[in-house]
């Protein structure tokens, strides 16, 4: 886990953030979404919502939100994540 | 010997222990600001220990007591023990017990309805101390020289109910109330052999309480689920705001649950080998060997949920009250303010917050650059900052002055001058309420923490207008802090915490006394978590640090939750993170930086991730495998530090709690619950 300030990088993701992202519809399903929040929400705390799905090809890298402190999150198994880079320092 | 000897006394005065579900304990620190290694080896504990077993099960803490014998002029002659000469024997005898479910109902601030009581339809009436049937009571149980051996304090409760109707408001596991308005129809089944702790002796026969397992329990079918049922139900205040069954309080007194937390008595009597006998208690003889209770002499314990911090102190302290309430205790009273000894250990305290709660990390928008995490404008202990606090010339001043100036008074001066005039239960304490517009303006001020008047947004619910709800230093904190600020001090210099055999032994009772109060919980009341605010007032002690003389074993801590699983979860901003932490950080020491998560996470037994707002129930499963909060210690046994502040991060979190369990059982419709119509 690093803890790598991307404060600028992420400024621009500051989109209004919705329990149910719209482009995850297209990727996922209701029930698949649901799975992947309730991994995040038990991997980092419920007051935590996933702002958007970055790849899921082979490892999920999914950014988060929590406080309006955002991270980048990756997992293997979509059970257990890894924090790839932090808004916070 | 015994003609020197006038009495003998326990310390610590009043003991803490807290709960673990492991079999294995440790003692809590026993002098000042010591922080004692779990045991063990490989783990975070500042000496190489764990706070878990080797199941991952959290250690309990015990609480050990020495006993003192002082001269006709109540100077100290030495420790008592198995090995002082002339000491044949020592009997320890200690009664505690479980009276929570027994006593009146929580109702918000100040609120002891002598009306409103808890399992209201179980022994209906009486007094909590005649409720027996609800109480969990081992009786007065023996450990010393003629008999070393470890003993069990068990007890029972709910015995002798059969059935009885609870509100449809509340929630049930397994079934669903069709009609919430209809009340429950449920079967009691007794609750037995409770161990609500267990009485050891160490290699000198000096006592140690060890605490119980922190099991708890609902002892009906359908079992009740932990919940507040007014959220669900005409929130704010649920269907009844006069039910303490359903309102805004309902957590605190859930019908037919128990805990093994505990509190009473300890006292001691020693007979030497010319058969002189010494007790703490009065009256005790040979022939009578029970006597009676002597307050001033007898010390008292408590157990309380754990403390996932332990090198972190509430900015108020249950020490801190009691030199509030005795001044003349205070050893330092009349002594030069002394910036390490006195504002110091405030400022650290402040700046540990910032490890533990997400608004005085600064990660939250509020607080965000204005905070006291490393990197935060508030970071008391920069080396910049440091310097002005430590120099006394009026160069500096306005720092310190700044600081000052944040601080919040009690209003009415102290936290008591706004408590109802008698304590409970003698009368119905009615909620001191003011005029005005409430007290936004007062949340400005410092510590950022709820009072014992309950947080603001609960009182603007409840339509209250009731005094400190929120937190203030006490006022004899504020004279030192309003000499710093005045160029009024001496710096001093930062001491190390000392373990108890390297204090003089003229010292070694009052370090005691002081050492088993420091890490607790000072303030805000509402309702306490190893005391209630019961303990702001001077008449509940017969001095300092011994508690009043005709207070009955358990029925102070009977006044917390029940079970304290529901308050520990829902006290989860703003109110004591020292003890369960709001938030836990990772600290990554190459780039100097942190992330959070939040400290209640994971999976509960049924696969649900835990809740960070309906957690009440979740607490009960959760609590013994969440994460200790720990510093980094560097080889040379000194703490890692970021900007002059002590690092902390989450360790010891069991790991069961990240995955789901294996075969969860998918939900169907459950069914209704019984009602008295069927």
């Amino acid at each position: 886990m690093t803890g790598t300030s991307v404060a600028a990088s992420l400024a621009g993701a500051g989109q209004p953030v919705s329990q149910y992202p719209e482009q995850q519809t297209t990727r996922f399903s209701e029930v698949e979404y649901a799975r992947l929040l309730r991994s995040v929400q038990a991997g980092f705390g419920s007051g935590f919502k996933i702002i958007r799905v970055i790849d899921s090809t082979s490892d999920i890298r999914l950014e988060i939100e929590h406080l309006q402190n955002r991270y980048i999150v990756v997992s293997s198994d979509r059970v257990h994540w890894d924090i790839a880079t932090s808004s916070i320092c | 010997m015994s003609s020197t000897i006038s009495r003998i006394r326990i310390h610590p005065g009043i003991g803490i222990s807290r709960v673990g579900n492991s079999d294995e304990y440790y003692y809590g620190p026993q002098a000042p600001g010591e922080v004692v290694d779990p045991g063990g080896s490989a783990g975070p504990g500042p000496g190489g220990g764990s706070y878990r077993d080797d199941q991952m099960r959290l250690k309990r803490q015990a609480q050990c007591y020495r006993i003192y014998a002082y001269d006709a002029d109540d100077q100290l002659v030495g420790e008592l023990n198995a090995e002082s000469a002339g000491v044949a024997e020592i009997d320890w005898r200690v009664h505690v017990r479980n009276m929570k479910a027994a006593n009146y109902a929580f109702q918000g601030a100040y609120l002891f309805n002598p009306d409103d009581l808890r399992n209201p339809t179980i022994q209906p009436g009486l007094p909590p101390i005649e409720r027996d049937q609800l109480i969990i009571d081992p009786g007065a149980q023996n450990i010393g020289s003629k008999s070393t051996a470890p003993v069990f304090l068990t007890g029972d409760c709910f015995t002798g109910i059969s059935e009885g109707e609870l509100p449809g408001y509340l929630r049930y596991r397994g079934c669903t109330p069709a009609d919430p308005s209809k009340p429950v129809k449920v079967q009691y089944s007794p609750a037995t052999g409770i161990e609500l702790g267990q009485l050891h002796l160490d290699d000198k026969q000096r006592l140690v309480f060890v605490p119980g397992p922190g099991n708890a329990q609902c002892v009906t079918t359908p079992e009740v689920e932990l919940s507040n049922p007014s959220e669900a139900c005409d929130p704010p205040n649920g269907p009844d705001p006069d039910d303490p069954l359903t309102n805004q309080f309902a957590y605190f007194n859930v019908p037919g649950w128990w805990d093994d937390t505990c509190g009473g008595e300890i006292d001691a009597t020693v007979t030497l080998i010319d058969g002189t006998v010494l007790s703490t208690r009065d009256g005790v003889t040979p022939e009578n060997p029970v006597g009676t209770r002597n307050a001033s002499n007898g010390a008292w314990v408590v157990s309380a949920p754990p403390k996932y911090s332990p090198y972190m102190y509430h900015v108020v302290s249950i020490l801190d009250r009691v030199f509030e309430a005795f001044p003349d205790a205070d050893p330092n009273k009349g002594k030069p303010t002394e910036f390490y000894r006195d504002v110091y250990p405030i400022l650290s305290r402040a700046i540990n917050y910032g490890w533990v709660s997400a608004e005085a990390a600064g990660v939250d928008p509020a607080t965000r650059n204005m905070a006291h995490g490393p990197k935060q404008a508030g970071n008391l202990l920069s080396k910049e900052n440091l310097a002005k606090f430590t120099d006394n010339s009026t160069a500096t001043q306005a720092a310190r002055q700044q600081i000052y100036n944040l601080m919040r008074y009690a209003e009415n001066g102290t936290l008591l001058a706004t408590l109802p005039k008698d304590p409970p239960p003698a009368t119905a304490c009615l909620p001191p309420r003011k005029a005005g517009d409430g007290p936004v303006s007062r949340g400005n001020k410092m510590p950022k923490l709820w009072g014992t008047g309950g947080k603001p947004l609960q009182n603007q619910q409840l339509g209250n207008n009731l005094p400190n709800q929120y937190l203030s230093l006490t006022d004899w904190q504020l004279a030192r802090m309003a000499d710093w600020a005045s160029n009024n001090f001496v710096t001093g210099s930062l001491q190390k915490p000392r373990p108890l055999d390297e204090y003089p032994l003229a010292e070694q009772p009052l370090a005691m006394d002081c050492a088993a109060l420091e890490p607790t919980i000072g303030g805000g009341f509402h309702p306490g978590i190893e005391f209630p605010y019961l303990i702001a007032y001077p008449q509940k002690f017969a001095e300092a640090f011994r508690v009043a003389q005709d207070t009955e074993p358990g029925s102070v801590a009977a006044f917390m939750s029940s079970p304290w699983h529901g308050d520990y979860w829902s006290c989860n901003t703003a109110w004591w993170p020292v003890q369960r932490p709001d938030i836990v950080f990772q600290y990554d020491e190459a780039t100097q930086t942190r992330t959070y998560k939040e400290w209640f996470r994971g999976y509960d037994e049924t696969g649900k991730p835990l809740s960070s707002t309906d957690g009440y129930d979740q607490m009960v499963y959760a609590w013994p495998k969440l994460g200790m909060v720990l510093p980094k210690i560097l080889a040379n046994g000194d703490l890692l530090k970021d900007n002059n502040a002590v690092i902390f991060d989450e360790k010891e979190r069991d790991p069961s709690l990240d995955s789901p369990p294996n075969n969860i059982a998918v939900p169907g419709t459950l069914p209704a619950c019984p009602t008295d119509s069927e």
